[in-house]
């Protein structure tokens, strides 16, 4: 164990993980991006119809229920890959200080 | 005593990391991609149905069987999410889809009683809507691959 050097390896560990959240991230900004845009542009139309009176308050009110169920089931995405991400990069950190310990001994313990 | 701390050392770093991954979230379920798949395939035909407008096929009172049987899909698409461990994500995000097919289905018929069907301009906010639901549970379930190929179905 005295082979470690725990600095290094922990260097290692955190830029594991540090690669994993950063390809993460920008792959949620660009889709968090295109989806706020097609719902701007829905809530837009959607005034657009009630001010032409295409459409009633019931029915706007309807129409602006829909769009709020579509932004719900976008953050569950992007909440459910945030947390596939965090527990990729654990996995990456720990696969890290796996090789360190083990290359550090006779034999592979971990 | 020396030897005894590091073997104390390794013992804990054994249970903490020995084969150890990590899993906060359900794996990939090709029948929830399949199901999604299929409810956005019968979804955009429903929607091209109404899109055409013809007053035989376009007005809510012809197309009671799609939203009956969306609905028949969206249940059992939530009851598999419920049965699979660590998946609320993907739960909510059923639900998300099920009241928004609840929801598209009263306006459907609120444009019934007052100008047949709905027109181009109404659904296209709605049809975003919907694939964005329909998109982002399966963006979601594809992710649950964690970067093993997805199966053929």
């Amino acid at each position: 164990m005295s082979g470690i050097d725990i600095g290094q390896v922990a260097g290692d560990a955190a830029n594991a993980m540090l690669g994993v959240l950063g390809a993460a991230a920008t792959d949620l900004v660009d889709y968090a991006k295109a989806e706020a845009t097609k719902l701007a542009t829905s809530a837009l139309e959607i005034a657009q119809l009630r001010v032409k009176g295409i459409i009633n308050d019931e029915e706007l009110a309807l129409h602006l229920e829909i769009q709020k169920h579509a932004s719900r089931a976008v953050l569950m995405a992007i909440k459910g890959i945030g947390i596939i991400a965090a527990e990729q990069a654990i996995n990456a950190a720990f696969a890290v200080i796996r090789n360190a310990v083990n290359a550090a001994l006779p034999i592979n313990v971990l | 005593m020396r030897f005894g701390r590091t073997s104390v050392l390794s013992a804990l770093f054994a249970i903490g990391l020995a084969g150890c991954t990590v899993n906060f979230l359900s794996g990939y379920d090709a029948k929830t991609d399949e199901i999604v798949t299929s409810m956005q395939k019968a979804y955009a035909a429903h929607s091209l149905t109404v899109l055409e407008g013809d007053p035989q096929t376009c007005p809510y009172s012809a197309n009671r069987g799609y939203y009956r049987q969306a609905q028949l899909d969206a249940g059992t698409l939530l009851m598999r999410a419920e049965a699979i461990a660590k998946n609320d994500p993907t739960i909510a995000q059923v639900n998300d889809l099920k009241q928004s097919l609840l929801t598209l289905e009263k306006l459907d018929r609120l444009a019934e009683g007052r100008r047949a069907c709905l027109s181009g301009a109404e659904l296209a906010p709605i049809d975003r809507a919907n694939n964005s639901i329909f998109g982002a549970i399966l963006k979601l379930e594809l992710a649950k691959l964690r970067g093993t190929p997805r199966p053929r179905m």
